[in-house]
């Protein structure tokens, strides 16, 4: 495999979308290439980085307690309409998250 | 059978419905950072991301039953999501996408940095370059892409997902799924260079 194939190919590499005799190929020709090693380490190390940097926010708190309440309702509603219509004293306060 | 159907019609099933939601929350709400991160990328700000990701929840409780347990509930929910976001989103928000780009070669980024009369400065490229771009920078970089490339390189990059689950999550071809993030890495590339540039972390090359 030459420079130019295996700069072709880099990317599926980092992605881990080669065969594995590809994949053998390509880590063969790194191994042995200094030039080629230099890139596909930079694309590997910039990809990580682009990960870390993006996955440190989390979803707040309110967010996730408002989606388990209103898909809460969505079962309420669907039950009221399926048994029992006119029933008022729907128990809201049955269901307890533990 | 008859027992059960019974039951129910002369009773609220408090079990069953305790069950899908409880189910529900252990499946699919504990992917809710993830879907969120998403939703922020998309959308790029947090009312519209929270939004999204609410009715992204909404949707895949409505659709729960038809969810093949055991399956990958992750890709299910950014499936839901980016539907979402490609369909409705757009139309509230009628961003519409006017982007022209001009080709940026491949490894732009090694290759400015390496390449460059700086190379002195980068005996340790990656580290001088990455540290000290601020999550901000990265973040920005990746709001900047246009929208169809954004979508892939989040969904690779961040998620981590093959090029198979991203077609099936975009509803596109895998020869699309490929050209897209090929293309999106370049971009991201330059942008990320941008940054470097403005903060002062490379000096910029004279054209």
């Amino acid at each position: 495999m030459d420079c130019r194939e295996a700069l072709l190919k880099l990317y599926h590499y980092l992605d881990g979308e080669l065969d594995p005799s590809e994949y053998m190929d390509v880590e063969q020709h790194l191994h042995n290439c200094k030039g080629c090693f230099g890139k596909a380490e930079f694309e590997r190390i910039m990809k990580e980085v682009v990960k870390k940097r993006c996955q440190k926010e989390r979803s707040p708190e309110h967010l996730k307690d408002r989606i388990m309440e209103l898909i809460h309702q969505i079962d309420i509603n669907s039950e009221k309409s399926q048994s029992r219509p006119a029933d008022k004293d729907s128990p809201f306060n049955t269901f307890n998250p533990s | 059978m008859t027992a059960g159907l019974l039951r129910r019609a002369e009773t609220v099933p408090e079990k069953n419905t305790v069950n899908r939601e409880s189910e529900f929350r252990k499946e699919a709400l504990s992917h809710t950072d993830a879907v969120y991160r998403m939703a922020l990328r998309l959308t790029k700000n947090r009312v519209d991301a929270e939004d999204l990701v609410q009715e992204t929840f909404l949707k895949a409780y409505r659709f729960w039953d038809s969810f093949e347990q055991g399956s990958n509930c992750r890709a299910w929910l950014f499936k839901i999501l980016t539907n979402l976001f490609i369909t409705s989103y757009h139309k509230k928000s009628r961003e519409k996408q006017q982007f022209t780009y001009d080709d940026v070669e491949s490894h732009y980024l090694y290759n400015q940095i390496e390449g460059g009369n700086d190379k002195h400065q980068f005996s340790d490229p990656e580290k001088m370059l990455f540290n000290q771009l601020l999550d901000d920078d990265v973040k920005k970089a990746i709001e900047e892409l246009p929208e169809d490339f954004r979508i892939v390189v989040v969904l690779s990059f961040v998620e981590g997902f093959s090029y198979q689950e991203i077609a099936d999550i975009v509803g596109i071809q895998l020869g699309t799924v490929k050209s897209r993030l090929h293309r999106g890495r370049k971009l991201l590339q330059k942008g990320l260079w941008q940054y470097a540039v403005k903060r002062g972390i490379v000096k910029e090359k004279a054209p």
